[in-house]
């Protein structure tokens, strides 16, 4: 099955769960999304999205210079982005569970 | 195909993308393409053994490793949740949309701000909190724009005043919790009318405040009266100046050129005319038998004549004596010293030399002549004064002209 449509409508939370465990980078967000197994997810998704929630006040961002290459652009969760995780995880719950006993209820019969 | 250096190759890339999304705006742009080529190199950096090796990829690894710039390009966009513009000119915005749009503008940047600042959100929350206030204050603004169009003040006096001030902050509070008004046209219009009533909150209180503190309760109409007839008072103890001197006395004269004794004055809102007294510069109304000099008119000892009946008529002030309160009454056998006439009469004018007897029937020459008289021997004639005998002074005016 193809995940990468799966992926779109819950990009943002794993997003915001990376960020969370703490701040990142974009390749860097990348890279631990593919290591927690969304091996799928486009890198220019993953920046897009970063973008989006750091215009959405979800996502705070600062730049630290480095001494070898361009200079970073790490991302952090601000409260906001904290309570929107938190409904968010929330939703995902009840709808992951809710497909879980529907599609174990269709394999029953 | 030419092997480009590790900047170039990702810088290559990089501007292939920004390439794609040149219709965005330049601040969307560099927002949505910030950092791009440290991600990309970081990308690039996990397949190869090292800085070195990525100088040795070249535009096609890239490709191989990001996919078609333009796709990359497309799924940044996408996944930003940033639409492109529509090609071709810049469609025409209304200026609807232009505030609109700089609406949204202005709550992204404040959202940001909020973020970003600890204090800026604490603020807000307290602000924030204030709004049930701003509620009724905005009930009252508008209460006193309307009080002002009637002529009534900022605080309630009667309990029309006061159903209709609970009517404006109920409405106020109810549209505040979103009871109504919800409308796109209706809320756009409730909110222009907010708007202008946070602007006129500010006068609005300064005028009130000032209202309040001089003590006015008769509503704010009612205290600017006040000031105005006190102002209207206060001239009319100027008297009447002619020349930059004060008049002693006023001479009325007809059309006729006639005199008009016992005239009466008044100014252009009915305020009688009364001249000064010359030791303090008081009207006569409010002379009470204190020193002064001159002569005194008879309205100021007797309230039966009005002061402001021309020419008056005095008592010398040598005639009068101080009373048991120190005050100066005349004497029992005082005479009256007529009016000095300063000319028998004037130059008539022209519609009464004309004799239009519909509009002035006083033109008629007073003499019975058949034909009118030339004006310069009118001016010369005497008057035949019509209540008021001229007083002996009038000599200067003999009566040459009479037949």
């Amino acid at each position: 099955m193809d995940t990468t449509q799966m992926l779109k409508g819950v990009l943002d939370l794993a997003v915001l769960a990376v960020v969370r465990a703490e701040d990142g980078y974009g390749y860097d967000v990348v890279r631990r999304l593919r290591g927690a197994g969304l091996t799928d997810v486009g890198d220019a998704s993953v920046y897009g999205t970063l973008r989006r929630l750091y215009a959405a006040g979800a996502l705070t961002s600062y730049v630290v210079p480095s001494d070898e290459g361009p200079h970073r652009k790490y991302y952090g969760i601000t409260p906001q982005g904290r309570a929107s995780l938190d409904l968010q995880t929330k939703q995902w719950h009840e709808f992951a569970h809710t497909m879980t006993d529907l599609l174990d209820l269709a394999e029953a019969h | 195909m030419s092997t480009l250096t590790q900047s170039d190759a990702v810088a290559a890339y990089a501007a292939a993308v920004r390439d794609h999304l040149a219709a965005l705006d330049a601040e969307t742009l560099d927002e949505l393409t910030g950092g791009l080529e440290a991600d990309l190199t970081d990308a690039l950096l996990d397949q190869v053994a090292g800085p070195t090796a990525l100088a040795g990829l070249d535009a096609s690894a890239l490709a191989a490793r990001f996919g078609d710039p333009g796709t990359y390009a497309e799924e940044l966009r996408e996944a930003a949740g940033i639409e492109l513009p529509p090609a071709g000119p810049r469609p025409r915005r209304t200026l609807g949309q232009v505030f609109a749009d700089a609406g949204t503008e202005l709550a992204t940047d404040w959202r940001r701000l909020a973020a970003e600042n600890r204090w800026v959100r604490a603020v807000a929350g307290f602000v924030a909190s204030l709004r049930p206030v701003w509620w009724l204050l905005r009930a009252w603004v508008v209460f006193v724009i309307l009080g002002a169009m009637v002529g009534s003040g900022p605080v309630p006096h009667s309990l029309g005043a006061w159903l209709f001030l609970i009517a404006l902050v109920v409405a106020s509070v109810q549209w505040g919790r979103g009871a109504f008004g919800q409308g796109r046209r209706v809320h756009a219009l409730l909110l222009t009318g907010s708007t202008i009533c946070a602007i006129a909150a500010l006068p609005v209180f300064a005028a009130s405040a000032s209202h309040i503190a001089q003590g006015g309760n008769g509503g704010y109409h009612s205290g600017w009266d006040d000031g105005y007839r006190s102002g209207v008072a206060s001239a009319t103890n100027d008297g009447v100046r002619v020349g930059g001197v004060e008049a002693t006395n006023l001479f009325v004269y007809g059309p006729d050129g006639l005199p008009i004794a016992d005239a009466r004055i008044v100014d252009q809102d009915g305020n009688p005319v009364v001249l000064t007294e010359p030791e303090m510069g008081r009207p006569w109304t409010q002379w009470d038998g204190e020193w002064t000099w001159g002569d005194v008119p008879l309205g100021a000892t007797d309230p039966q004549v009005p002061l402001n009946t021309f020419p008056y008529s005095f008592y010398a002030l040598d005639d009068f004596e101080p009373n048991d309160d120190g005050l100066l009454e005349p004497a029992p056998d005082t005479l009256v010293i007529e009016p000095a006439w300063p000319a028998a009469s004037l130059f008539p004018l022209e519609s009464a030399t004309t004799g239009d007897p519909a509009t002035d029937p006083e033109a008629t020459p007073t003499d019975g002549a058949a034909e009118p008289t030339d004006p310069v021997d009118d001016a010369t004639a005497t008057p035949e004064a019509p209540t008021a005998e001229p007083s002996a002074s009038g000599e200067e005016a003999s009566p040459s002209g009479t037949p």
